[in-house]
């Protein structure tokens, strides 16, 4: 079937009325968190992924991947007209945005941030449809040895593209890997460090790790953390842009997408990387480097574009090699996970209607967004005069209620407070906790394949580097790892973590 | 200040703490060989490798010439047993009174964690917020928890 085909399969299923009424629910809801700082798409997509239960998988999909882009969308609104990120992927579109506020062009800004997130939408979705076949057919070979080294290199890719210590991010792999060995053993059925618990017999839920670490440790991060936000809004005025500004951010939009596309691409990478990583490069080939920070339009037009083309191709290690690039995709393959659907390069090809489907929505997501966003922008700001201290408990009933709805048990919810306080232990001691949850998600898998590799190969190592495709994958780990062990490549990278 | 108690010294402890519990508690678990791995062998690994690492970190941080010390924010005394207390009572509270108070105990508690927390605005947002996420939770979805206490049915 060619891609024409595929899409039309696609946009079949992504029109029906359920489907397209939860992909305007998910860009509704990605919009508010996006705009509301304090709430991320990891927290939200897992507060609603016990709500997902009851849906049908693709409807269910469509909705979760809708709250992560549709977040891309709502954090530029916050970082232009208030100066705070609204999500942590717009930290680098505060420099200017704000800028351009205070000199009487918001409308201009946001008029850009949601054109620009829409091309780039497109632009990473097309690479999607694109690039998935291909690379799912590649990975359809794929035996225990190379699944290993394949999650090797996304683990290590996640620890380069962590900021602060790459040690810490290493220990913090290996925290996850212990912590997805909790349970029953599947291949000895022998129960692992579950203290005679019933409930840890199928090991930790990950909904229980992600609320606690991401949802609960933000809540306690953020009340801890004095209310520094100040209400007034920028007004918006008109959003018509110049001839000059037109000129000047639409090659900073193909820029930011092309960018964006690839570094989604990336394990560990997506939505908040390329953004910084979109900022830095207009501001060095800027023929005048001199107006960063003062309000270049660039500077919104390019982050804004990366984050959500990455947002977008952030999908294909997912969907196609069941390898998730980030925090927030590592849900969404769990949500998989939950309907019975096991991600990995078979997907395609047994639940084409899910994976079309869900590329179709993607379409039609961001053009609901930008509906959402620009005509409507003044409803949404109304929502930044609600205070924190009014939001957070009903964040806290949300992650509460939702944790115990997983097994109807309140065991889960004491599991749960013990992860937020390793969470906010974590943060004080400068541990990132994107990493463990990355480790906990992919363990149980990476265990399985390395024994079973050392099964098939009756314990020799060398199997997986005397297999062509394990080797090249293993190679590019190590390499990866020397790279971060070079001086001068660690202090680039520590550098461009800092510059936000 | 002891050097003990610079923030990458007390992480480093931290992952050796971590790592020794999971070697501790698994060391019944059969190690097997490398061909038939036993359930033990990549969780010890593993611990073992996070423990080498924790012992790395701790000795940098201790000889090294000067590193941050680790600061705990001035409200989280405040914050952490407030909001900790709130989930508490909604669990132990829930059986016992039913959704709507456990949950409205829950809200008023954790309210009060903000220094910002004003009286009036912590009794409504204890109603609303417990009426509304009763009607979502328990009366649409279902959810398998009493509304009330059950000495009142």
């Amino acid at each position: 079937m060619s891609l024409i085909d595929n899409l039309a399969t696609g946009f079949g299923v992504a029109f029906t009325v359920v489907n397209l009424l939860y992909a305007l629910l998910g860009a509704v809801l990605g919009t508010l968190i996006g705009i509301l700082p304090g709430l991320g798409p990891v927290a939200t997509v897992a507060m609603l992924l016990p709500v997902t239960y009851t849906l049908e998988p693709t409807t269910a999909l469509i909705m979760l991947a809708g709250i992560y882009y549709g977040a891309q969308y709502g954090g530029s609104t916050t970082a232009i007209l208030v100066n705070l990120p609204g999500e942590a992927s717009s930290v680098v579109t505060t420099l200017d945005g704000y800028q351009m506020a205070q000199r009487g062009r918001a409308g201009q800004a946001l008029a850009v941030a949601a054109y620009g997130s829409l091309f780039a939408g497109i632009v990473g979705t097309l690479l999607l449809a694109a690039l998935a076949p291909a690379l799912a057919s590649v990975a359809i070979g794929f035996g225990a040895a190379e699944y290993f080294s394949l999650m090797l290199l996304g683990l290590i890719g996640a620890v380069a593209l962590a900021s602060g210590s790459v040690l810490k991010a290493i220990a913090m792999i290996l925290f996850g890997l212990l912590l997805g060995s909790i349970g029953t053993d599947i291949n000895s059925g022998v129960d692992r460090y579950t203290f005679g618990v019933f409930e840890l017999g199928d090991g930790i839920d990950f909904v229980v790790v992600a609320m606690g670490v991401f949802g609960l440790t933000e809540i306690l991060r953020n009340v801890v953390r004095p209310e520094t936000r100040d209400l007034g809004t920028a007004a918006i005025g008109g959003m018509r842009l110049s001839r000059d500004e037109v000129r000047r951010s639409v090659p900073a939009v193909f820029r930011g997408s092309a960018l964006g596309a690839a570094m989604g691409l990336l394990p560990g990478g997506g939505a908040l990387l390329s953004s910084f990583a979109a900022y830095t490069i207009e501001k060095r080939i800027s023929k005048h480097p001199q107006e960063f920070g003062k309000g270049a339009i660039e500077g919104v037009a390019a982050p804004e574009s990366a984050n959500n083309a990455a947002a977008q191709s952030s999908f294909v290690p997912m969907l196609t090699l069941g390898i998730p690039a980030n925090a927030t995709t590592a849900l969404l393959m769990g949500a998989m996970m939950i309907h019975n659907i096991q991600p990995g390069p078979q997907v395609m090809s047994s639940h084409p209607e899910l994976f079309w489907g869900l590329i179709a929505s993607m379409f039609i997501g961001n053009v609901m967004l930008v509906i959402l966003n620009l005509p409507m922008i003044n409803i949404w700001v109304k929502l930044l005069s609600i205070p924190y201290r009014l939001l957070y408990p009903a964040i806290l009933v949300f992650v509460t209620v939702g944790v115990f709805s997983i097994q109807n048990s309140t065991f889960l919810i004491l599991l749960m407070l013990g992860f937020g306080l390793l969470g906010y232990l974590l943060s004080l001691l400068d541990f990132e906790p994107a990493p463990l949850l990355l480790g906990f998600i992919l363990g149980p898998m990476v265990e399985d394949n390395f024994r079973r590799a050392m099964l098939i190969s009756a314990g020799d190592p060398t199997t997986f580097v005397t297999r062509p495709v394990s080797a090249v994958l293993l190679g590019l780990a190590v390499a990866l790892l020397v790279l971060l062990a070079f001086p001068s490549i660690r202090k680039s990278r520590e550098q461009a973590f800092q510059e936000d | 200040m002891s050097s003990f108690m610079r923030k990458d010294a007390l992480a480093g402890i931290f992952l050796m703490a971590v790592a020794l519990f999971f070697g501790v508690a698994g060391r019944d678990l059969a190690i097997g060989r490398i061909a038939e791995m036993g359930p033990g062998f990549i969780p010890l690994t593993l611990a073992a490798v996070m423990f080498a690492i924790g012992a790395v970190m701790t000795l940098t941080a201790v000889r090294a010439a000067n590193a941050p010390a680790l600061t705990i924010p001035a409200g989280a005394v405040r914050v952490l047993p407030l909001i900790f207390l709130a989930v508490l009572a909604f669990v132990l509270l829930l059986q016992l009174l039913g959704y709507v108070l456990a949950c409205a105990a829950m809200v008023t508690i954790a309210s009060l964690a903000s220094p910002q927390a004003r009286r009036r605005e912590v009794a409504i947002s204890a109603v609303v917020l417990s009426v509304l996420s009763a009607l979502a939770f328990v009366t649409l979805l279902g959810l398998p928890m009493p509304l009330w206490p059950e000495a009142l049915l």
